[in-house]
């Protein structure tokens, strides 16, 4: 076990106040409020260009705010970068490594810029962490050989070889196969318990499968940002899916004449019709609505349940609605 | 797993620390790093085929030309050529392959990757310099001059007077080191190779062609009297200004650019 310092981590490992970044006048990062709370797996979403590598960078201290505040894990960006440092780990978009070092050398190397002591002791946690991400069998190959997935699983172990207490990845999955992909979100769930997890993406799939909290940014500013569950279900209006086999006598004109509904869409599916049912009353709806299907005998409702919003619907409505502002 | 909650350190156990276990680096400030980094760069110098290469070139191109020259033209002075060619050879060397220790590791991503880890930039700097400097020192200064000793025995019958040519040897030095230092500065300015090749070997042609064109007052104060310098001592020769007037100002010289390199860095947007 490695000495800690003794200052407290802060219980938002991240917290920016007006974070702005210019270039040359041209703003990427636009007065962001971002509190991350410790132990949580976050995702930070936002299309190409929306300014989550220039965050990352803020974060780290290896560039400078125009204007605003960051702190991470209690410590200043700018006056205590070093600090901050110690406690983060981090894994670039395209992780780039010394060519000639092995990965078990890159891992020596990264750990003792953290620690010092015996060579038993850092010689250990370099194989736990080429072990923590499967490449104890490669670990004595010249990186230069390394697949990009590969690469990217070093990436992992040289981000955690300090275990830290905040693991910043930026676009983890980004160039992977499905292979690579689940293999990285394995490693970040299991590593769910020991650490925060911040990390960038634009795979809104794996947001799904294992963020706690997200947030949204599009051109440089935050639109969204919320617990995954809480963000799905506050998406757009209610509505209902119900499918069914059999000729349509007036079910859809009979919807349309209930106060309740505010629209009705028909798909036909082969020998199926679905109706996406909008309503402006969900508790009406579920008392109502299947019954007045169920009331033609000739027809057979085969399926029936509310609509469920995928993360890529909310994000696309929001990023939109962010753009048009 | 080490502390993922907000461990504090307890004094006593700091005073029964096992040597066993993993402690935290505490140094501050500018330091922080220097030791890794520097491992790291010698280790790319002296463990890989980089040393050998160096070696070979330097011996190829300074002792090969002096080795010519001796056995072509007996009545040329050695220590002229070996002096005029190694200093100017050797100066382009650094360029050449000091071109990309900044810039390249800006381009491929490795300086923010280092630079995300606890390491301070001038701790990044600092160990190019000394290794480098360690590196060419070796392969470019002190391997041609025990080989040209050998070769003036074998070729001419004697070595070179010893003392005078080591005077020699730390102003070649001095020259090396005002070039590294120009061109890892040059590698913190620019964001590619190009302008740090041309500016440097700019300058290093400049001191051949304007060299005798400037006031030796002008001069004095560049690495471009360094090599006549070098010269005259290896001769035992009565130099036009005081060699320490040179030496100091090349020493200045070399500070002023690695401050500027080092303030020139801090504000790198990685």
């Amino acid at each position: 076990m490695a000495k800690r310092d003794a200052r407290p981590i802060a219980d938002d490992v991240i917290a920016t106040r007006g974070l702005t970044k210019s270039y040359q006048g041209v703003v990427a990062l636009d007065d962001l409020n971002l509190v991350v709370p410790r132990h949580s797996i976050f995702g930070f979403l936002g299309p190409n260009g929306a300014g989550k590598t220039t965050t990352i960078k803020l974060l780290l201290g290896l560039t400078r705010p125009t204007s605003g505040t960051a702190a991470v894990v209690g410590r200043d960006t700018v006056g205590e970068s070093i600090d901050i440092r110690q406690h983060v780990g981090y894994l670039a978009q395209q992780p780039q490594f010394y060519d000639h070092l092995t990965a078990r050398e890159t891992l020596r190397f990264t750990a003792r810029l953290f620690f010092r002591g015996a060579r038993t002791a850092i010689e250990e946690r370099v194989a736990e962490s080429l072990d923590l991400v499967g490449l104890s069998a490669r670990a004595d190959r010249p990186v230069r050989g390394f697949s990009g997935g590969e690469r990217q699983r070093l990436g992992i172990a040289q981000a955690y070889v300090n275990h830290p207490d905040l693991l910043i990845l930026d676009e983890p999955a980004a160039s992977l196969d499905p292979m690579g992909r689940r293999d990285v979100l394995q490693v970040m769930e299991r590593l769910r318990e020991r650490t925060t997890v911040f990390y960038s993406t634009h795979i809104l799939d794996d947001v799904e499968r294992v963020s706690d909290m997200v947030a949204i940014l599009a051109k440089g500013r935050l639109i969204a940002e919320a617990p995954v569950t809480e963000l799905l279900a506050s998406s757009g209006a209610a509505s209902y899916e119900l499918t069914y086999r059999g000729p349509d006598d007036g079910l859809e004109t009979r919807l349309r004449g209930e106060p309740w509904v505010t629209s009705v869409v028909t798909a036909g599916m082969g020998p199926l019709t679905r109706l996406t049912v909008g309503v402006a009353d969900e508790r009406v709806a579920e008392e109502r609505l299947l019954r007045l299907a169920l009331t033609d005998e000739r027809m057979t409702v085969t399926a029936f349940g509310r609509t469920r919003h995928s993360l890529e619907d909310v994000f696309m409505d929001l990023v939109q609605e962010g753009a048009s502002r | 797993m080490s502390g993922h909650s907000a461990t504090s350190v307890d004094p006593a156990a700091e005073t029964t620390w096992d040597p066993g276990e993993l402690r935290l680096v505490t140094t501050g400030g500018w330091r922080r790093g220097l030791l890794p980094l520097l491992r790291k760069e010698l280790g790319q110098w002296w463990g890989t085929r980089q040393w050998v290469i160096q070696a070979l070139t330097a011996l190829a191109v300074i002792n090969g030309i002096v080795a010519l020259v001796m056995a072509s033209d007996p009545s040329e002075d050695p220590v002229i050529v070996f002096a005029q060619a190694g200093m100017i050879t050797s100066a382009l060397a650094v360029i050449v392959t000091a071109q990309g220790a900044v810039v390249g590791e800006k381009q491929r991503g490795t300086a923010a990757w280092v630079l995300s880890k606890p390491v301070s930039r001038p701790s990044f700097l600092l160990a190019k310099l000394v290794s480098y400097g360690i590196g060419f020192g070796t392969l470019w200064l002190l391997l041609p001059w025990a080989v040209f000793n050998l070769e003036s025995r074998l070729i001419l019958g004697k070595a070179p007077a010893a003392l005078p040519l080591l005077e020699a040897m730390g102003l070649w030095g001095l020259h090396l080191l005002v070039y590294l230092s120009l061109v890892l500065a040059l590698g913190t300015f620019f964001s590619s190779r190009g302008p740090v090749a041309a500016i440097g070997i700019g300058v290093v042609l400049a001191g051949q062609f304007l060299g005798d064109l400037l006031p030796i007052s002008v001069t004095t104060l560049s690495p471009w009297l360094l090599p006549d310098l070098a010269n005259a001592v290896a001769h035992g020769q009565d130099v036009p200004v005081s060699i320490m007037t040179a030496v100091v100002a090349n020493l200045v010289l070399v500070l002023a650019v690695t401050t500027a390199a080092l303030w020139r860095f801090a504000r790198e947007e990685l």
